[in-house]
């Protein structure tokens, strides 16, 4: 990863033991990329294998007790070890200090600490894998998970709650960073909205984790010590475990979301060469988005037992939160209308994360209605919709920041021709594999089932087709942005001509990202207009970079 | 509050005095909560006891945690959790209260349905509870412990007892 | 979002104090920054606590008698001085505090020690009635061999109720000896000069720690012990 020779946070240090001691909010940023990457290549294997075993409408290569837990475990990996960190301790961790003019995170050592929590969380997962499995699905729904698996459900719930802490402090510092260290200048209406995601996503990781560690605490209590906290038999309610669960499980969502949705602002914006079209509305949405998703949780619970009243307020509230997602897609929209729309990676990847967030987050109004979420609730159009929201437009965003901001980071340029290639694939891929699931779900296929009816299989093909091809799709960025690294083009500073205090510090940036603390005067996307096509330099940035 | 000075970074120092007088309010209504606990307030029992516990801990909160000279974003933090442990709090009562007997899909209920009907046994040994299925007309009733209207037989306040 | 690089007031001085960390512009933004990062966390203590106080509040509109009957088995006069004496403790860490403002190092020892004393009396008790309610077959845990065996069992939610008083005071007291632990570093911190009037962060911070420790058992006390006070003896009053 060596440079031009210029000094910068990559090269300023060597040997592992700069890297495992580091406090630089950049550095543990590509630390958390890399353990990040290691849990969705562990998530994905479970997945493919899974579609893979849904071939055939009877079992074919494993048993019944391995699929239940392998769905566990895609779940467990994917929602906790995946989504939940993914945007926020990669790309927050490396770009919230720079974005707000910031030399650091406002706690550094905190940063690290969270990290190595975060590993050891993944390992305990790892080892409940190696130690037999857990079979309860990501849920661990009592009173099963409590009173009758015999897996490892203490070490998973465990490996969770561990997780859950690290998210916790990733969230704190955030906080902390965002109001106590910006730039003079930087006032609130100044910073980007990847950074107002943030904000909105720390609050949930705050207020919403807590909840859900003592709720696996008490689960473990009552597997580990034998009390009856949730079991029927002692008298507990299983239902009252749902309620808690959701209670930070449902709004978890919107920290796997909310920062994909500030990417897609950024990504948006730049390629369109225009300002964001309506700031405050978005950065309020975020807001919005994440207080509301604390009164909706009762919509996963429509069938469980819980009162109809109750259902009809969850229900109404879910509907609400279309209001504010609504004005993010039209807002970005509105921002590439009559804009000068140019097709590099990260752009087509934030237009999938669009298209894909429209179909998940209109299904989702589906569910939310108490009357049709009877019909399909627990089936594959669930499956499908939250498929939609959490790897459609999460993984979107994710794979779209990456491929913004990859050149910042890394000092390197990628080629355009397989990016923009494997954009396209994974839109499809995504597509083939989900669509038919919604069609499985409405005619009845439950999720988490291991055989099926005969007259299903040809819908299953097409999923395991479409997720054999979205397989393909992860697989190309990783194998050019590996080469990328040895081989690509040396970034420019800034070759997306885009706006932001990032884009004003050399790539990679130095260790304290800022020679002298930036005076911010500008507004935040201060696009206008096309570029000038014949400059020497911006001839040079398409052929290189496809601007 | 007249005991409070400023130090020359503009913090907050509490006198010594000040703060034992936090003190010997705090004991005061820890004493307090134990008088009107042994007190037969009907409904307001376990409100009389909320009430003094928040009293406490806003006592706690502004003058020993020193929110009251805190900034502003410090004074809404300290209320956050609070307004979202609401959220947690309402729903999840509203679905036990209003959770039907029997369900339109089952006879699913909640697991004390059969048990709330029965308020304070007038034998001291609680058994067979069988014959009391869940009534709906019970399942409105507000969830104190005594409530008077129940129990004719109830003796006067103050004669029961812990120590026997 | 172009800028120029200035240098601002005060960015150059800051090399020379040994109390500022280096991403820090001033000593005030940092111990903002320290406070602000300390709410936050006790926000998440909130929900923590706040999760096991929800599921209290729906077991006991479920089981009112059995919530009372539990109750009554816990003894009051020793919860009511167990309350006190732990208010004790968050008076000492105020004076703590006080003593870190006016920089005081032996004031700051002195008064975390008192602090440490008055909670380890505080354990001590709770660790007798721990042992009081397992002589008496009141401890839930069937794994460990411990069968709740109290003729309590009879009434429905009983059970439950020690559940819920093991596992709140139980969490209550790891949080007290994680503030122990706590308490140690910062005596260490102070020993070696680094609390100073203008850098104290670290006493304060402890001190809302504490505080909220003893938030938690301001609400413990009167929902556990208080509760079954005023009502008839349900059954198998035994002080």
């Amino acid at each position: 990863m060596s440079s031009d020779g210029t000094l910068n946070y990559l090269n300023v240090t060597h040997g592992l033991k700069s890297w495992l001691l580091t406090l630089d909010h950049k550095r543990i940023g590509i630390l958390y990329l890399i353990g990040v990457s290691m849990f969705f290549a562990v998530g994905g294997l479970f997945a493919l294998l899974l579609r893979v075993e849904l071939l055939t409408p009877e079992p074919w290569f494993i048993e019944s007790d391995t699929y239940n837990k392998f769905f566990t475990l895609h779940g467990v990996v994917m929602t906790f070890f995946f989504l939940i960190p993914s945007i926020p301790a990669i790309f927050g961790n490396f770009l919230v200090p720079i974005m707000i003019g910031a030399k650091d995170m406002a706690f550094p050592k905190l940063n690290l600490f969270s990290w190595y929590v975060y590993m050891v969380g993944g390992f305990l997962g790892v080892g409940a894998i190696a130690l037999g499995g857990v079979d309860t699905g990501w849920t661990f729904y009592t009173p099963y998970s409590s009173g009758y698996a015999s897996s490892q459900v203490i070490l998973a719930a465990s490996a969770a709650f561990v997780a859950g802490f690290s998210s916790i402090l990733t969230g704190l510092n955030f906080i902390v960073t965002i109001h106590k260290m910006r730039a003079p200048g930087m006032t609130w209406f100044r910073m980007p909205l990847f950074v107002w995601g943030h904000y909105a996503t720390a609050l949930i990781m705050i207020l919403g984790t807590p909840v859900i560690a003592v709720t696996l605490l008490l689960l473990m209590l009552e597997r580990g010590l034998g009390i009856g906290i949730f079991d029927p038999k002692l008298g507990g309610d299983p239902i009252l475990f749902q309620h808690l669960f959701w209670f930070y499980s449902h709004p978890a969502v919107y920290i796997m979301l909310l920062p994909g949705m500030g990417v897609i602002s950024e990504i948006i914006s730049c390629f369109s060469r225009k300002p964001i079209f309506g700031y405050n509305f978005i950065a309020f949405s975020s807001l919005a988005i994440a207080i509301l998703g604390f009164l909706v949780w009762g919509h996963h619970m429509f069938t469980s037992g819980q009162s109809v009243y109750t259902g009809v307020v969850f229900s109404l509230l879910t509907m609400a939160v279309a209001v504010p997602s609504a004005i993010k897609v039209f807002n970005w929209t509105a921002t590439m209308f009559k804009g000068s729309v140019s097709f590099s990676a990260p752009m087509l990847y934030a237009l999938g994360f669009i298209a894909l967030f429209l179909v998940g987050g209109l299904t989702g109004v589906f569910l939310a209605t108490l009357g049709l979420d009877i019909h399909v609730h627990d089936t594959y159009f669930v499956v499908a919709h939250f498929h939609f929201v959490m790897v459609g437009a999460t993984v979107s965003a994710y794979l779209g920041a990456l491929h913004f901001w990859w050149p910042k980071m890394t000092g390197r340029m990628y080629p355009q021709t397989p990016a923009r290639v494997s954009a396209l694939l994974t839109l499809f891929g995504f597509v083939l594999a989900f669509l038919p699931q919604f069609v499985l779900g409405y005619l009845g296929m439950p999720r988490r089932y291991h055989t099926y009816p005969d007259e299903f299989q040809l819908l299953h093909v097409f999923s395991t087709a479409g997720a054999s091809v979205l397989g393909v799709g992860f697989l190309i960025p990783a194998i050019y942005l590996v080469w990328s690294l040895f081989f690509g083009k040396l970034a420019p500073a800034n070759p997306w001509f885009a706006k932001g205090l990032e884009w004003d510090i050399q790539s990679p940036p130095t260790t304290f990202n800022f020679e002298e603390t930036p005076i911010v005067k500008e507004e935040p996307y201060a696009y206008d207009g096309p570029l000038p096509d014949n400059s020497e330099e911006v001839l040079k940035a398409g052929e290189n970079y496809g601007v | 509050m007249g005991h409070a000075a400023s130090d020359e970074h503009g913090l907050h120092v509490s006198s010594v005095e000040f703060n034992l007088r936090i003190l010997a309010s705090l004991i005061f209504l820890t004493f307090l909560t134990y008088a009107t606990a042994s007190m037969d307030l009907g409904y307001f029992d376990t409100p009389v006891a909320l009430l003094i516990a928040f009293g406490k801990t806003t006592l706690v909160i502004l003058y020993f945690m020193h929110v009251r000279w805190g900034s502003d974003y410090v004074k809404i933090l300290s209320v956050t959790g609070f307004v979202f442990l609401i959220f947690l709090f309402a729903f999840t009562l509203v679905d036990v209260g209003s959770r039907a007997p029997e369900q339109p899909w089952g006879k699913y209920t909640w697991p004390g349905a059969a048990h709330r009907t029965t308020m304070i046994p007038s034998v001291p040994v609680v058994t067979g509870h069988g014959e009391h299925d869940a009534h709906g007309d019970e399942h409105h009733a507000p969830s104190s412990t005594h409530s008077p209207g129940h129990h004719e037989d109830k003796e006067a306040p103050g004669s029961h007892a812990q120590g026997h | 979002m172009v800028s120029s690089s200035a240098a601002v007031a005060g960015h150059d001085d800051h090399h020379h104090n040994p109390h500022l960390a280096h991403h820090f512009e001033d000593l005030q933004q940092q111990r903002e920054s320290h406070a602000l990062g300390m709410w936050l966390f006790l926000a998440q203590e909130f929900m923590f606590f706040g999760g096991m106080f929800g599921a209290y509040t729906i077991y006991r509109y479920f089981y009112p008698v059995g919530w009372m009957a539990g109750s009554q088995q816990l003894n009051v006069t020793i919860g009511a001085a167990n309350t006190v004496v732990l208010l004790c403790s968050s008076f000492t860490m105020a004076m703590a505090v006080r003593a870190a403002q006016l920089g005081s190092k032996k004031g700051v020892i002195q008064q975390i020690l008192l602090t440490m004393f008055f909670g380890s009396v505080f354990l001590v008790v709770k660790y007798f009635e721990y042992y009081e309610k397992f002589e008496h077959g009141l401890m839930p845990f069937s794994t460990l061999g411990l069968e709740f065996t109290n003729v309590v069992k009879e009434v429905p939610g009983a059970q439950l109720f020690f559940s819920f008083y093991f596992g709140m005071t139980g969490m209550h007291a790891l949080h007290m000896v994680i503030g122990f632990g706590l308490f140690v570093w910062v005596i260490i911190h102070t020993l070696q000069g680094k609390v100073t009037p203008e850098k104290h962060s670290v006493v304060e911070n402890m001190g809302l720690y504490w505080h909220f420790v003893d938030i938690v058992w301001i609400f413990l006390f009167p929902l556990l012990y208080l509760l079954g006070l005023n009502g008839e003896p349900v059954i198998g009053v035994h002080h």
